[in-house]
């Protein structure tokens, strides 16, 4: 009889799981997420956007202390040729960080995506690959140096299963060329946070913990590698909080710096068809950013290097463009104006 | 608070007795506190540890043994996974639905209240569209009354 109640209980739990909430709202930005919390709070910008969008601009003024660039200093925008290097928007985007007292993230040095042509067609011997990434690390983060905080130093080198991924660097280099890139970071600003940066780290044991035998394998022979960078691109279903917060405390167990690199939480996994975001979800949304902001906080302070939000509005986000499909992955709307998830990190933080 | 005193009432309403059964999952690093494992029904209650107390899942579970031996006992089962220090962030509580299915295996005769567990234990999210397929493996250790001569 009593196991009878309990399967009742139960069931009553199930169906109490499902009453619906209230969705709060907050109509302005008097207050700064970045001022919330102890840590970094970033998001990565455009400078144009920045000063020819005013609600894009006062957002990322008004909301965040540190500022990861999203294009302007990849490889195919940096480095467009050989022996040309275009710093003029990177640069420009680090004197509006200097001017606003932003923290500037690097991002990023040797990814096998946004290559320029020249080094997707280079021809060399191993020792020519070699001496172009020497270079292209060397250039570029002395450029930089005292101007930028941290650099993405390599980005995504693993395969879903855990394995290296074939990529150019690969090929021509084998998979040293992971290790002589954070040397050479290392070498070209000594002062620099150095970063591995990937996503799936969360959902994906397998790969998760490819990644951090091979980094402390590099690092016990002395390899520079000071954090780790968690991409979270996710969804409001997966992965589950406790994989967040776990992968998190793997990341800082093993001593390493923990940055929340790349965060936006979509709605629309399936691709439907979805003219507006519905609540329910935006409500769903809201709780995980809160969860992850809380589980960031719990970390200790000393391996927080801080959280970064993929994209300013929900219009911005590369999400829409590289998939085809309508979401809302970010705190503000096409509009620029505040979502349930912002006014939950704002009331709640 | 509804569904904390609803949870309660769970709590009040299964066998607990004194013959509890304490397990420990160590690859998952999650402590177990059971009602007497060796009945039909049982309750099984699982803590996730080592981690920081906001982080702390909690996951009560409703147990039928289907088959019963010397060496072995199979069972199944339905659970909740709670994280109640959420409650004080204004998220919600409740994680997902869990599903168990797993053995206890009484390795040594003379020792029968040493259990190894095995068990599969699939987890949904509260909406149905993410979630996680779990294993665990433990040790258990079966609190018995003493006979009285």
């Amino acid at each position: 009889m009593k196991s009878l109640l309990s399967i009742g209980v139960i069931g009553f739990l199930l169906v109490s799981s499902c009453q619906k909430e209230e969705l709060s709202s907050c109509g302005n930005l008097n207050k700064s997420l970045a001022d919330k919390v102890e840590f970094y709070c970033g998001t990565v910008a455009d400078l144009s956007q920045i000063v020819n969008n005013q609600p894009y601009g006062q957002i990322v003024n008004s909301q965040f202390n540190s500022v990861t660039a999203e294009n302007s200093m990849k490889s195919a925008y940096l480095h467009p040729n050989q022996n040309t290097y275009y710093w003029t928007e990177a640069d420009e985007l680090a004197d509006y960080c200097a001017s606003h007292s932003k923290r500037l993230h690097g991002h990023t040095l040797i990814w096998h995506k946004q290559l320029p042509d020249w080094i997707l067609n280079y021809q060399g011997s191993t020792a020519d690959w070699e001496k172009l990434l020497k270079e292209h690390i060397l250039e570029i983060v002395s450029h930089f140096k005292g101007k930028v905080a941290s650099w993405d130093v390599v980005n995504e080198a693993f395969n879903e299963d855990g394995t290296l991924r074939n990529s150019i660097w690969k090929e021509n280099l084998g998979a040293s060329y992971i290790e002589k890139a954070f040397i050479y970071a290392r070498e070209a600003d000594p002062n620099a946070k150095l970063f591995y940066n990937d996503y799936s780290l969360a959902i994906n044991p397998v790969k998760r913990s490819a990644v951090l035998n091979y980094l402390n394998h590099l690092r016990a022979k002395g390899t520079p590698i000071d954090g780790i960078g968690m991409q979270m691109h996710i969804f409001n279903g997966f992965p589950e909080n406790i994989e967040i917060s776990n992968t998190m405390d793997e990341i800082w167990k093993n001593d390493y710096l923990v940055h929340i690199s790349e965060l936006d939480i979509s709605i629309n996994p399936q691709s439907q068809q979805m003219l507006s975001a519905p609540d329910k979800e935006l409500r769903r949304q809201a709780e995980k950013y809160l969860y992850i902001f809380k589980a960031y906080e719990r970390i200790p302070a000393r391996y927080q290097f801080g959280i970064t939000i993929w994209g300013v509005s929900d219009n911005d986000s590369w999400i829409r463009y590289t998939y085809n499909r309508n979401d809302f992955p970010l705190l503000f709307d096409d509009n620029y104006l505040p979502k349930p998830a912002y006014c939950k990190l704002i009331s709640n933080l | 608070m509804n569904r904390l005193f609803i949870l309660l009432l769970f709590f009040l309403s299964t066998p607990i007795a004194a013959q509890i059964s304490v397990g420990y999952y160590p690859i998952q690093s999650e402590l177990s506190f059971s009602t007497n494992s060796e009945r039909l029904f049982w309750g099984d209650l699982r803590l996730a540890t080592n981690t920081f107390f906001g982080n702390i899942t909690t996951e009560p579970i409703l147990l039928v043994n289907i088959r019963r031996d010397e060496m072995v006992n199979y069972y199944g089962g339905l659970g909740m996974n709670f994280n109640f220090f959420n409650a004080a962030s204004d998220i919600s509580i409740v994680n997902a639905y869990s599903f168990h299915f797993g053995s206890r295996i009484k390795p040594i005769k003379k020792i029968n209240n040493l259990q190894l567990i095995f068990e599969i234990s699939p987890y949904v999210n509260t909406e149905f569209d993410g979630g996680l397929l779990r294993t665990r493996l433990g040790v258990a250790y079966q609190f018995k009354k003493k006979k009285r001569p």
